[in-house]
């Protein structure tokens, strides 16, 4: 048994020893996890202006300059807040869409879609995809910036002050701060809020956390700082960083800065914001005061009405939408009558290859006949085009383009030929496209730098309506409809003024085009319709936000998506036209504009990207134990800007004494290289210290050698794994009094599968499975030292939002000369029996487990404060499980509960109550276990 | 020996030799001393040196010192005083630039030093406010208060304290610290008032306003607009800059504006007037000229970081620091460089003249002294 201070040396060279063993599972997060999967060879460059290092490959060298201009833009205006000038180079690395971003290895965390682009800490590095628009890339990009100050700020009053320099201030005013000062209030901003306002559900300040990270934090933080530079002044903000050095709670600080406490703060931007929108609702109604809600939870978007036959052969009117009800994206079909109980999932997405992404926010769907179905889903490296046959309910064709990286918002032609859609070259440029469905040709309408997204055909084919920035005030974000038509690709504006007017859909007859905009004067977003004439009226007036209307098969009848209380529905209405609304005059000169670039003078290098590393993380360690003596070690590790290269460095000392001081250094160093789609690492060490196992009991062993491995995956969710080990292996048994020596080298292939949703203790749907095969042969004895196989299943089945029963099932076996074998007990295996319980060759084990929600916030008042605790889980299990070597041992059992709590995303608390069993009878005595770690 | 005593013993020597038998810092020594350089006294004036100096920065010496300083440079007596980021209030001989002697903490961070007399004010933070007045001859304590909602200053006007609050300012009398008046202004006084005979301005968010220091009634107030963000500085009026990148130009007797230009930058330094115009630095980078009667530009001069020190008239050179570390001298008639130094950090503070000789700081724990003439 090893005690703490020692196990702390050892455990950091069983580590090393597992990282070089297991390097990787470092790759697909250690066992299991998910795949960050370089599909694309970038060819990556680096250019160089006043404050920044810009990261690009050559297809995007175009954007790679407008990105410039708007960094050096955005670092005149937060040097003029912040009041401080940084002086390194800030490096900042592009993507030209964001099928290419989520590849990035600057972090080893899988990116979701809703990621627009973060800031990574360590080394100050913004990572930002081009989404298509460029106002929002350069808004994106002045937001990173306002993180690369802060950090930057706080870091310099720390050190100027002596005051310690982690206190950050809270994510709300974090990300608030970062949207206040990179964009305008607008009507996406005022639709989260005013919803929350008018429902009732605003949070105070305290009870942010409900909302901890999500969208509404980002917009509720705007308001707030919004709030705070409105009534307490312009300057307050930038005095708040002036003001870090007063140290402690950043609720001291913002007291200091404004006069009030958070308590009064948050009194105040409340009623601000109810007198705000309260008025409102006098003119303006909520969407299912005046429409037929159909959807009930989570959110649920896109929709698009069809005609199926019901089983006696009548005409039934159903609606196709994309949805997230319990964390996976799918397409669903119900009754338009509102009838959930009768949904059909039609596809589901985020668990297969085939349907990573069916980006439900930026994409919608298109039917064709009552019969196909059309849809774009990122597909490994880039978006396919499925068409879905409604009937038989499966897919029956795919189309990939090899110079298209995304694909959006796919619409059938009247004639049902041909599909127009919007899709993005590796450039970045979005353009529109139409596939003839027949021979698969693709041809492109479009070719310029504007944003062209939400096309659809005129109601007899012969022309495209979409949504395009190319208008003059596109230059500040603007959309607006325009028409294009097929047989010369002229195109003709058809909207006009500073609005954002979306989602186009022309009635059958070609009476008029409904769309969503922003333009009635609330900033609310509403359906507005334009007849053939030019006039224009508005059709919806909710007081939140309504977008992609569609026509049923009745013109009176449409469909749309609308916000209400904090998510996204699907409702139903009938046309009906509200008074006109004034249309804009339409500029005689309305010509085009530009992207701002960065000028040749500012721009002073560019070059090709070189690996340059840099420092991520030093840490040591030292600690002396009355009978090991003094322990130590250093770990540095290393990567190059791009993260696709990482060094990682080792050292420590484990002597007893003077005289082993030289030979019982634990060095250890590995490369890792992920820079193509094929990850791969190598690794040599010297380890030298004291283990124990219950076979041998003490012993000191020598290992000296190398490692190589490698890693496949064939998408997000699967991958092959492989790794040679070899080492010079010298262990002293100190009971036996015997050594051994030996060259074993070892070979393991594993296959990996996991798609499973987490939440924050763990997993909550899905599956995982590991198949792990190995063989080592010891080349000093010439014989097989040891074999194994290993299974590990692990299956989530979804009760309820966050209800779960998981099951496990384990299967290890090993034999040869000194057959490997592993422990079994504890928290995270077999509960009931001790940490080290087991030890054995051959383990069979299972665990089901039903995990439930306990409580969502416990706040408990000492005299002296408050502590609180969210989140906390509870679980029920069965753990049933047998472990031999040469004899079978009989089936032994536990039984018990659990509660878990999260603490942030880095560890979960466990507390397990268990009690053995064999079958016939349960034990009286219990065992408590209270340790770390994830559910399995 | 405790270092009080050391201070004392020092001050008193240096005291005697500058100023003869006195023991005590002549007051208008001191006046004069503070006279052409903004340090805090009470009182800021801008009277156009006529010394002859051309602009040149011949550098005498670079010091390094203990800690970064956080305060203009106090001078008296051939010596520089100014506390740090680290709770130091420390002093250095001009000449050679050593460190003289430190004043030790006693509680909490040093906020804000002023020396009058010789009476050294210091505001401190520990939990709350709390200010001390020290004796600097004997080095003892001799009034003190813990004051909750201090938020600048202090500065010292006809023998009393003044100090911002969140709500207004509050006067304290010298040295016993007790209240003389409390003005309530509805709104946080975050930047240090300015003072011009017996009157005092200060700016309570958007609004600026005029008080007697005697009594604390109101003479007049106005509204700016806008938040104030500069420090603000007094001349032949009063000058500040707002949050929404405005100059303006008060009226001291009446508060009527008497100019107001939209410059779209923001000023976050005070202004220095010479010869009918004010320069100040802006956090576009550049350092501006502006005609003091009507508030016309004149020029600009573009540096490489924000500028937000406060500049020095000295001979015919305008000088100011840079965050982008250096330090300009600018010829204050058509704004073309005369000079300018790197120096081993961002300059945020503005220089002192004393004794034919200019001194600056940067964030780096640097003194600088170039030849003054």
């Amino acid at each position: 048994m090893m005690t703490g201070l020692k196990s702390i040396v050892a455990t950091t060279g069983l580590l090393v020893l597992l990282l070089l063993i297991h390097v990787t599972p470092a790759f697909g997060q250690y066992y299991f996890g998910k795949n960050k999967v370089q599909y694309t060879d970038f060819d990556w460059q680096v250019m160089t202006t006043d404050h920044f290092r810009i990261y690009f490959y050559s297809e995007e060298s175009d954007l790679a300059e407008i990105a410039a201009r708007s960094a050096e833009d955005a670092y005149r205006i937060l040097s003029a807040k912040f009041n401080h000038e940084i002086y390194a180079k800030i490096p900042l690395i592009i993507y030209s869409n964001p099928n290419h971003f989520v590849q990035t290895n600057v972090t080893w965390s899988m990116l979701p879609e809703s990621v627009g682009g973060f800031t990574e800490f360590i080394k100050g590095r913004v990572v930002v995809p081009f989404g298509g628009s460029y106002y929002h890339f350069d808004r994106v990009i002045r937001h990173e910036m306002v993180h690369v100050f802060m950090i930057a700020k706080i870091n310099r009053i720390g050190r100027e002050y002596g005051r310690p320099s982690a206190v950050y201030p809270p994510l709300w005013f974090t990300e608030g701060l970062a949207e206040f000062w990179s964009r305008e209030w607008d009507s996406e901003a005022d639709l989260i809020v005013r919803d929350m306002v008018i429902n009732g559900n605003l949070p105070s300040i305290n009870q942010l956390w409900t909302v901890h990270g999500s969208y509404f934090m980002y917009k509720l933080g705007q308001s707030l700082c919004e709030f705070i530079s409105d009534h307490y002044g312009e300057n307050k903000l930038s005095r708040l960083f002036d003001n870090w050095y007063l140290g402690g709670k950043f609720e001291r600080i913002l007291y200091y800065t404004l006069g009030d406490d958070m308590e009064t703060l948050s009194e105040k931007w409340s009623y601000f914001l109810k007198k705000k929108y309260f008025p409102e609702i006098a003119d303006l109604d909520l969407p299912d005061k005046k429409a037929t809600r159909l959807t009930k939870k989570q959110f649920a978007v896109r929709p698009v009405p069809v005609t199926i036959k019901d089983e006696e052969g009548n005409d039934q009117q159903w609606v196709i939408y994309k949805a997230n009800k319990v964390g996976y994206s799918a397409i669903y079909m119900m009754p338009a009558s509102g009838d959930s109980k009768k949904a059909v999932t039609l596809l589901k997405g985020d668990r297969s290859a085939k349907f990573e992404s069916l980006h439900l926010l930026t994409s919608g769907v298109d039917q064709y006949d009552n019969r196909l179905l059309t849809f774009s889903s990122k597909s490994k490296e880039k978006d396919v085009l499925y068409l879905y046959d409604l009937v038989d309910k499966s897919i029956i064709r795919r189309y990939e383009f090899d110079q298209l990286v995304a694909i959006a918002s796919p619409r059938f032609s009247p004639d049902g030929a041909s599909v127009v859609f919007s899709g993005c070259r590796m450039s970045g440029y979005s353009d529109l496209y139409v596939l003839n469905l027949s021979d698969g040709g693709l041809t492109r309408l479009t070719d310029d730098i504007y944003q062209d997204v939400d096309p659809c055909f005129s109601h007899d084919g012969q022309s495209v309506i979409f949504v395009t920035d190319r208008a003059a005030n596109g230059f500040d974000g603007y959309l607006s409809l325009y028409r294009l038509w097929l047989n010369d690709n002229s195109i003709k504006r058809l909207t006009f003024g500073p609005y954002h007017d979306r989602g186009p859909d022309e009635s059958p007859d070609g009476s008029k085009i409904i769309f969503s905009s922003d333009r009635g004067g609330k900033t609310a977003f509403n359906i507005f319709a334009l007849d053939s004439d030019g006039n224009l009226s508005q059709v919806t007036e909710y007081i939140t936000g309504a977008f992609d209307p569609r026509f049923g098969d009745d013109p009176d009848h449409i469909y749309f998506t609308a916000w209400q209380q904090r998510g996204f529905h699907v409702f139903k209405s009938t046309l009906e036209e509200t008074s006109p609304v004034a249309v804009e005059v339409p500029r005689i000169n309305d010509g085009r504009w530009l992207p701002g670039r960065i000028g040749s003078k500012a721009k002073s290098t560019t070059m090709k990207y070189e690996t340059d590393y840099s420092l991520d993380i030093a840490q040591s360690a030292v600690a002396y134990d009355e009978v090991y003596g003094t322990l130590g070690g250093v770990q540095v590790a290393m990567s190059d800007v791009l993260g696709d290269n990482t060094f990682i460095f080792l050292v420590s000392n484990t002597a007893r004494d003077k005289s082993d001081f030289m030979t019982s250094f634990n060095l250890a160093v590995t490369y890792l290289r992920r820079t193509s789609r094929l990850n791969w690492a190598i690794g040599g060490f010297h380890l030298y210290d004291q283990y124990y196992n219950k076979i041998d009991g003490y012993y000191f062993e020598r290992l000296v050698g190398g490692v190589v491995s490698a890693s496949y995956p064939f998408s997000k969710f699967d991958r092959i794994e492989t790794s040679v080990f070899a080492r010079y292996s010298d262990k002293e048994v100190e009971f036996m009094n015997r050594s051994r020596k030996a060259i074993p080298v070892t070979h393991t292939l594993s296959f990996v599968t996991d798609n499973t949703l987490w939440e924050p203790t763990g997993p909550l749907e899905g599956r995982r499975l590991n198949l792990t095969v190995g063989y080592t042969y010891d080349f000093k004895s010439e014989r097989n030292f040891n074999r194994l196989a290993s299974a590990d299943l692990r299956h989530y089945l979804r009760l309820g939002y966050l209800t779960s029963f998981a099951s496990r099932f384990f299967a290890f076996t090993s034999a040869g000369n000194e057959p490997q074998r592993i422990y079994l007990g504890g928290s995270w295996s077999f509960r009931g029996f001790g940490r080290r319980h087991f030890y054995n060759r051959n383990i069979l084990f299972n665990s089901e487990e039903l995990r439930f929600p306990l409580i969502d916030d416990l706040l408990i008042a000492f005299p002296l404060g408050n502590f609180r605790l969210r989140g906390i889980r509870g679980a029920l299990f069965h753990d049933l499980g047998t472990a031999w070597d040469d004899d079978w041992n009989r089936w032994q059992g536990s039984l018990g509960a659990s509660v878990r709590i999260a603490l942030g995303y880095l560890v979960v608390l466990r507390f397990d109550v268990s009690w053995r069993h064999d079958f016939q009878y349960v034990s009286k005595d219990h065992r408590t276990d209270f340790f770390f770690g994830w559910n399995f | 020996m405790k270092i009080r005593h050391i201070l004392v013993t020092a001050l008193i020597i240096l005291g005697a030799s500058g100023c003869g038998t006195s023991k005590h810092l002549d007051r208008d020594r001191v006046l004069f001393e503070s006279a052409n350089s903004p340090i805090k006294t009470g009182l800021r004036s801008f009277r156009t040196s006529s010394n002859t100096f051309n602009g040149s920065l011949n550098i005498l010496y670079e010091k390094k010192i203990k800690g970064v300083a956080d305060s203009p440079f106090l001078t008296f007596d051939g010596h520089l005083a100014f506390y740090t980021t680290r709770h130091r209030f420390l002093v250095y001989d001009q000449m050679s630039g050593d460190k003289v002697c430190r004043i030790k903490k006693r509680r909490g961070l040093v906020l804000n030093a002023v020396v009058q007399d010789s009476l050294l004010v210091l505001v401190k933070r520990s939990k709350y406010g709390h200010i001390q007045v020290i004796n600097l001859f004997t080095g003892k304590v001799i009034g003190e208060r813990t004051l909750i909602e201090l938020r600048s200053g202090p500065i010292i006007v006809s023998d009393n304290l003044i100090y911002g609050t969140s709500k207004g300012l509050l006067a304290l009398s010298l040295p016993d610290l007790q209240t003389v008046w409390r003005s309530d202004s509805q709104a946080m006084v975050d930047i240090e008032a300015v003072s011009d005979s017996d009157i005092i301005y200060f700016a309570a968010n958007g609004t600026l306003m005029a008080l007697q220091s005697t009594d604390g009634s109101k003479i007049w107030q106005t509204d700016c607009g806008s938040a104030v963000v500069s420090e603000l500085s007094i001349g032949e009026r009063i000058y500040l800059g707002v949050a929404d990148g405005r100059m303006m130009a008060i009226d001291k007797e009446d508060g009527q504006v008497a100019w107001d230009q939209q410059l779209g930058i923001q000023a976050h330094g005070g202004a220095a007037e010479s010869d009918g115009r004010i320069f100040f630095g802006g956090t576009d980078r550049n350092v501006y000229c502006l005609s003091s009667i009507s508030g016309e530009e004149i020029w600009k001069y573009k540096t490489d970081g924000i500028v937000t020190a406060s500049p020095l008239i000295y001979g015919r050179a305008v000088l100011v620091g840079s965050h982008d570390r250096h330090f300009y001298s600018i010829d204050k008639t058509d704004g073309k460089l005369i000079d300018r130094r790197r120096l081993e950090g961002p300059i945020t503070l503005a220089a002192a003249i004393d004794n034919d000789r200019i001194f600056v700081t940067c964030r780096k724990k640097r003194l600088y002294c170039f030849e003054g003439n």
